[in-house]
């Protein structure tokens, strides 16, 4: 069997196509539990700022904390031994994690201080608005579902801020945790 | 300038290796999920799954989930090298 140039062609435009498709389903497979996680989060931490009638100074640390375990034992369950033992390169993977976060922690951290942000109107909006773009940053090189999923949560982020006023925190709670869990089964349904 | 490898170059069979060359690597695609990606029929990729296992490109492992059976699909250190080689070989075709 022989080849000319423009069967070689069309066999290498079928490969990068049949590799890229395969490594997003991939990708919003694994993705897809963290999403949903986050949402959930989101959706509970914010509805009980809204609504609790008890002292809200401890809602997100330990809704963060409870999420961040959450997190963890996702990525663990997601490394099983036999699959390190099989793939080598999965061994640091939670330490990457915890590196990311860590990375995400002082962001927030150092962007409040430096710009001394006085409400949890503009905290909840930049944390919508930077996770948004984030999301739409990997969905550059991960499929386009996660750049539709970065756009839709920056856009809601930003309305929240101008545009809603009465019961903020239970609109980004609704919208901005509905539309991670909404997305996070979107990516499983792919 | 090697040849082809007439086994892989299939147009189904060519789109299967690079499906499963695109995951990380000892990663297992599930049957549903590669039968999606090659909008492939069951019979029709059964026997493409049987051709390519048969020279030790892939491997098949079969489990239940629960009650429910579950195939599954990696590509081998064999396959691995054959499909580098057959792409190496199009892209030499392609450079002239």
């Amino acid at each position: 069997m022989t080849l000319d140039k423009a069967q070689a062609a069309r066999a290498l435009a079928d490969i990068d196509q049949s590799q890229r498709y395969s490594s997003s389903l991939y990708s919003y497979g694994r993705a897809s539990p963290y999403l949903i996680l986050a949402g959930a989060m989101w959706l509970v931490a914010d509805l009980l700022l809204e609504f609790s009638p008890f002292d809200k100074a401890w809602i997100w640390p330990v809704v963060s904390l409870v999420g961040t375990g959450g997190f963890f034992l996702l990525a663990m369950f997601q490394t099983r031994p036999a699959d390190v033992a099989r793939t080598p390169d999965k061994r640091g993977l939670f330490w990457r994690i915890l590196g990311v976060w860590l990375a995400v922690f002082v962001f927030m951290a150092a962007t409040f201080t430096i710009f001394g942000l006085a409400d949890g109107r503009q905290e909840h909006s930049f944390i919508g608005v930077f996770f948004g773009c984030m999301y739409i940053g990997v969905g550059v090189f991960m499929g386009w579902r996660m750049v539709a999923i970065g756009i839709a949560l920056t856009v809601l982020s930003m309305v929240g801020f101008f545009a809603v006023h009465e019961y903020y925190l239970a609109y980004m709670g609704l919208v901005g945790g509905g539309a991670l869990i909404g997305s996070g089964l979107w990516l499983r349904a792919a | 300038m090697s040849g082809p490898d007439e086994i892989i170059h299939q147009s189904t069979r060519l789109k299967l290796m690079a499906a499963l060359r695109g995951l990380p690597s000892g990663e297992m695609v599930e049957f549903t999920r590669l039968k999606a990606i090659l909008k492939a029929t069951d019979g029709n990729l059964g026997a493409h799954l049987i051709a390519l296992e048969k020279p030790g490109y892939i491997e098949v492992t079969k489990d239940f989930v629960g009650k429910k059976p579950r195939t599954r699909v990696a590509i081998t250190r064999t396959g691995l090298v054959a499909f580098d080689d057959h792409v190496a070989y199009l892209r030499e075709i392609i450079d002239g």
